[in-house]
């Protein structure tokens, strides 16, 4: 990957990690008010952090 | 941001990082069999939650009072501690020991079928998932122990904080996800380093702060019990503590709590004299009764020898703001898809904590600039210096 010439803002550069950090929350905390279906939904949530690695991984140069 | 304060967040993040780093290593390698501690002990033959049927402890079944004879009869000379109920078998636990105000390690722990009666025998123990629990609670050292790892966990949060304020200059001219691993095994480092702590970072704060909430655990309920407990009892105050010879019927005790909190399914009893109870009390606590608030519990005291009721309240918003926090450090409500994503984010931490001790372990020689230099250049340093 090639460094690119205009900086990003925090705005930019933190989007994704706020993302991630709402979704690993959400997650967290749909899972502790119920069963079944608030379950699935906390699993999908806290397996997006994994996904994004993986996609990263796929794309590592 | 300016190289004068990323010199100073990198010096956050390098002594938060040396400081705590290895004592996290340690945590997250015993907490990761920890997250399995049910699967592992059916696999044992261990786990009589999933072997016994019948209707759950909580609920009914044989009456307290011939199940505490039960055990009492096990341990003749000591007095019961406490009696705990399965909200999913007939599993019932009562714990005993030499005396009320017994210490934990002299306390035993029997288990019972409270369907039909029987005695289970000594709860297994000893094994090495007890020794990992030991190792990840305290580290063998009591108090003082569990009170280093606390430290260590609100350390750990300082090395999150940092992290994220030197993940901004670090990332100003890199895309998201960037891997580069085909250049030095530095770069690759800096780089692993970086986005898998920025991806588990709410991940890693939320287990580290959880973590940090339950080593303080004995003083909070201790503080409740010097000041909740003792403004419930104060027509109790100054009266001798009730002899165990004395302690009237469970079940009457068990009804004037359930008649004060109707609809809740209770999880244990305290006996009178230890620290979750008066020295003239059954403290029977209960579930809330939603999903969220069942790991909150409220407890009910009730006269040990006449069984009536003499006060319920809610626990204070600092000991219901731990019992929220247990589930959230197990990962145990969700499922055992949940425990595997508690594992893969588990694995992620110790890998940030690896590459960043080999970052610093491997630290080319020369002064801070060039660290500061390679954060501010997006692991770059040599090629702009």
């Amino acid at each position: 990957m090639t460094l690119r010439r205009r900086p990003r803002s925090p705005a930019q550069i933190f989007a994704m990690p706020l993302l991630l950090a709402i979704a690993t929350i959400v997650g967290l905390v749909v899972g502790l008010t119920g069963e079944g279906f608030r379950d699935g939904l906390s699993w999908l949530l806290l397996a997006l952090p994994l996904v994004v690695l993986a996609a990263a991984w796929a794309r590592r140069g | 941001m300016t190289s004068g304060s990323i010199r100073t967040w990198y010096w956050v993040h390098k002594w938060s990082g040396i400081l705590s780093t290895l004592f996290l290593l340690m945590l997250c390698l015993t907490g990761l069999p920890l997250i399995f501690h049910d699967e592992i002990e059916a696999l044992t033959g261990e786990d009589y939650e999933a072997t016994l049927a019948g209707t759950p402890s909580a609920e009914g079944g044989q009456p307290l009072d011939a199940m505490l004879n039960l055990a009492m009869a096990e341990r003749p000379g000591e007095v019961p501690l406490f009696m705990a109920f399965s909200q999913t078998s007939p599993l019932l636990t009562v714990t005993t020991g030499p005396s009320p105000d017994a210490p934990g390690d002299r306390m035993t722990l029997l288990f019972f079928d409270r369907a039909t009666g029987r005695s289970l025998g000594p709860a297994p123990g000893g094994g090495v998932m007890d020794f990992l629990l030991q190792l990840h609670t305290d580290m063998f050292l009591g108090l003082p122990g569990m009170f280093l790892l606390g430290g260590m966990g609100v350390v750990f949060l300082l090395a999150l904080v940092s992290g994220v304020v030197l993940y901004a200059p670090f990332m100003r001219r890199l895309g998201f996800g960037t891997l580069r691993t085909g250049r030095s095994k530095r770069l690759s480092w800096l780089d692993q380093h970086n986005l898998l702590g920025i991806v588990a970072l709410a991940w890693m704060v939320v287990v580290g702060a959880t973590g940090a909430i339950n080593a303080f655990a004995d003083p909070m309920v201790a503080s409740w019990q010097e000041r909740e407990v003792a403004r419930m009892t104060a027509a109790y105050a100054g009266l001798d503590p009730l002899p165990p010879e004395r302690y009237g019927s469970l079940d009457r005790a068990m009804a004037s709590a359930q008649a004060a909190l109707p609809g809740r399914s209770p999880q244990f009893i305290a006996f009178p004299g230890g620290a979750w109870s008066s020295a003239h009390h059954y403290a029977v606590f209960f579930q809330g009764d939603t999903p969220l608030t069942q790991h909150l519990l409220t407890p009910a005291l009730i006269d040990a020898e006449s069984g009536g009721l003499t006060d319920s309240r809610e626990m204070p918003v600092i000991n219901q703001a731990l019992m929220m926090s247990k589930p959230l450090h197990f990962g145990d409500y969700g499922g055992l898809p949940l425990k595997l994503l508690w594992a893969a984010l588990d694995v992620a931490t110790i890998w940030v904590l690896w590459t960043g001790l080999l970052l610093w372990l491997r630290r080319r020689p020369g002064a801070v600039d060039r660290r500061v230099m390679e954060i501010s250049q997006g692991g770059l340093a040599d090629a702009r210096a």
